[in-house]
Parts: structure tokens; sequence; C-alpha cells
């Protein structure tokens, strides 16, 4: 086969096949230089293997992919034979080209959450830099943005009622929140989680936004967690919520905010922190997740 | 933090080699994962297997974020290193090109049964002696 057109750099081969040759044939696109193979194997009795092939290399890589299928289908006389799809892949800089699915958010009254290669002109809300990476809380999800939300109104109010306050972000996550709660206001702010994958992740973004040293930030789980904060974040799951309630109640002196509960579970979750003695002031819903902002009665 | 998974990635990658460039960059691009920062992270897990297949489960939540498992290597890499084979034949039906044992077979069936859609350790071994036939192997 051959392609004209200079921008293509690669073929794309798209193989849906018997499980049984799935191997074989993920290791014939290793040795004739896919550079690694995309496989799908979401039935257990086919799969599809994805590979893409250097242009100038596929004339010989077909010819060859062909009769080593030929030969694979002596060998399994009873399986189904493969389908070949292909099709031509223009040169792209993956490198960046995902970055284009990140804007700049203005999430409640105050806080602009942006990816750190955004140049953005000097405003007056306060600017949070999140690397996308491997930790949940890029910023783009509704879970976090309502969380953001309740946050700047704790903060808020607090700050009409005392000089400082204290935040603690359980399931910190990418770090979003506890660098929200310092760029509040919040002057004490602790932020943890039970993965360490995530707190070297918002160990970048405080770094990222130079608050590294403003966020005490610890590997530890929810249980082991002493000392109340004014400000207590959650953004977690119901069943990780409900199983700690009482925890994260002794835990916040003033404020529960909790988030990352399906609409569908928000009546029990909301429940069960009302009977233990807090007060709902405010909810956010947004698509299909709910959060709350919770104040002690206690 | 709450996850919800949007999508699920499976790639075979070499060890310590993983680039922006195809598979890695369509496969991820297109869920808006960022690439560098997957590169950066599975070859500093993989350092150490230079030239070695690694299977990777990357999981995509809903806010761009990921996770990554690596798996253990395919049958057809740990097949061709127990014959001490570079590559498999060409020809499988024709020209054999390497003989292992049915007790290697299952030394590598033991290895792979996690990651195999096999009910026990018989079907595990006859999936691997499957990829050994497709590789020219012959077991003895």
């Amino acid at each position: 086969m051959s392609n004209d057109d200079t921008t293509v750099q690669w073929m794309t081969l798209r193989i849906s096949l018997p499980y049984e040759m799935a191997d074989a044939v993920t290791n014939f696109c290793h040795e004739h230089g896919s550079g690694g193979v995309v496989m799908d194997e979401d039935r257990t009795d086919a799969a599809t293997v994805t590979a893409y092939f250097p242009i100038d290399k596929w004339d010989m890589v077909y010819s060859q992919l062909n009769k080593y299928l030929s030969s694979l289908h002596e060998i399994f006389p009873h399986l189904l034979e493969p389908v070949l799809e292909t099709s031509p892949l223009k040169k792209e800089n993956w490198a960046i080209l995902w970055q284009d699915s990140f804007h700049a958010m203005e999430i409640g009254d105050t806080l602009l959450v942006a990816p750190p290669w955004l140049e953005l002109p000097h405003g007056e809300r306060n600017l949070i830099l999140i690397e996308p990476a491997e930790a949940f809380g890029t910023g783009t999800h509704e879970t976090t943005q309502g969380c953001l939300v309740l946050l700047e109104q704790a903060s808020m109010e607090l700050k009409g009622l005392q000089d400082r306050f204290s935040l603690l972000d359980v399931g910190c996550g990418s770090g979003i929140l506890a660098i929200a709660g310092v760029k509040l206001g919040a002057s004490d702010v602790r932020a943890v989680d039970n993965d360490p994958v995530a707190v070297n992740s918002a160990l970048k973004n405080l770094v990222l936004n130079r608050l590294e040293n403003a966020v005490k930030l610890e590997c530890c789980s929810l249980r082991d967690l002493a000392g109340p904060a004014d400000v207590v974040t959650a953004n977690l799951d119901p069943l990780t919520l409900l199983a700690n309630r009482d925890k994260l109640l002794e835990l916040s002196r003033r404020y529960l905010i909790v988030s990352g509960v399906p609409l569908d579970q928000w009546e029990q979750v909301r429940g069960l922190l009302i009977a233990g003695k807090t007060a709902l002031k405010t909810e956010i819903i947004r698509a299909e997740w709910a959060c709350g902002l919770f104040e002690s009665t206690r | 933090m709450a996850k919800k998974i949007t999508a699920t990635v499976k790639l075979q990658i070499s060890g310590g080699e993983a680039k922006p460039s195809p598979p890695v960059g369509p496969a991820l691009g297109q869920h808006g994962v960022n690439i560098m920062e997957f590169c950066k992270a599975f070859n500093a897990q993989t350092q150490n297997q230079p030239g070695v297949i690694i299977p990777v489960l990357i999981t995509i939540y809903a806010d761009r974020s990921f996770t990554f498992v690596l798996k253990t290597p395919p049958a057809s890499y740990l097949l061709k290193k127990a014959a001490g084979l570079d590559k498999g034949s060409p020809e499988p039906n024709r020209n054999k090109i390497g003989k292992l044992t049915m007790s290697q077979v299952e030394e590598i069936a033991k290895l792979k049964m996690p990651d195999l859609n096999a009910k026990d350790i018989e079907g595990a071994m006859q999936t691997i002696m499957g990829s050994a036939r497709s590789l020219g192997i012959e077991i003895v």
C-alpha cells in the first residue's frame, strides 16, 4: 500500500481475532517494529489488537503479517479468521495534543483553576495550578468543583467569625482542595491521602503553587488521623464516608464538607450526617453528584 | 477523592521505553490523559526491565486523572525467553525453531494464570501451548 501524503507517518492496524491468537499476533507486532500494542479483551472469546507501524515499513509488514496469519490458520483451522482493518495516521504532537482538553476554570466567586502550561493574564481570582496526572482532582469534575464552592463559602464565614482557621483535607488526591484552602485564607492546612501516588502528586502541585511549606502533607489512613480542624473536606465515596462518619464528625470542629456522593445515595449520606449532630447549611447538586456543607451543632 | 472510571486502556510496551508516539499517544490522547506523566511514571517503574514487554492496564477517571498497574509479561515473551529465542517463527506451521518441556509450560502457565481467561491450571497450560505453537516452539 502506498501513500503519497507526507503528513502520514503511521499505518494503524486493527485486528479482531479469537482470544487464542491474540498473544501470537501481539508478538508479531512487537517483533515488526510497532513499538507496542493496544489490547482490547473485553470479551472472553475475542480480542482486538491495535498496532501502529511506520509508514515506510508498512508494505513489508503487511506482506509478512498475511503470511503469518495463513500459517496460524493452518495451526488453528477451527478458529475464526482474523479481520484486519487499516487506516493511515497523520503525524501529531501527542506529547501536547491532550492538553487541548484542559482549560482555565472559574469556580465559585474567587477561584481560578488552571493547568500550568496556560499563560493567564494577572487577574483578581485566586489561581490554583494543577498538573493533570495520577491523582484525582484536576478540577474538571463536579465533585471537586462542588467542594471548592463550599470551601469558599465556609472560609468566608469563618473569616467573619475568627482570626484564623484550620483546614484538614481527607483524601487529598491532587491537593487541589488544600491549595484552595491556603488561597482562601486558612492558616493551618493539612492534606492526607492513604495512596502514596496521590501524596506524590499533591506534593508536585504544592510546589507548582509554591505552597510546599504552607501545607502539611501526610500519607496515612483516615482512622489514624488525630486533631480537629475548623473545616474538614472529604471528597471520598459513600462507603468510605459512611464507614468513617463518626471519625469525620470528630475531626471537624465547625464545618464538614462532603462530596463524591452519587445523587441516588445522597439522601442516606445526608441523613446520617445530620443524625450525627450536624446541620446542612448548603448542598450542591451537579450532574449526578451531590455535595454538602454541614455545620456542627454539638 | 471520589473516582468515577470513564475508560480502561490496556497497552503492551517495552520496559522503560514508553514515549508519546504510537501506541501510547493515540491510545491515551483520545481520553485527554497527560501522556508525558504516564510515560515518566511507567518508565520509572520499569527502568530495570529494558526490552521486557510489559502489559499495563491504565484506568482513566472522569476528571482525566489516571492510575495504572503493571501485569506479567505476555506468554510469547516468556516462551521465547525460556526457549532462548529472539524471535518467533515466521511460518510456525512449517518451521519449528525451538523446544520446551511440559514442566516449563506449566511454570509459565502458573506465572500467567492471574492474567489469563483460564478456569484452572490445565486451561492456562492449553493457552500457553497454543502460544508456543504460534511461535514455532514444540512441546516435548
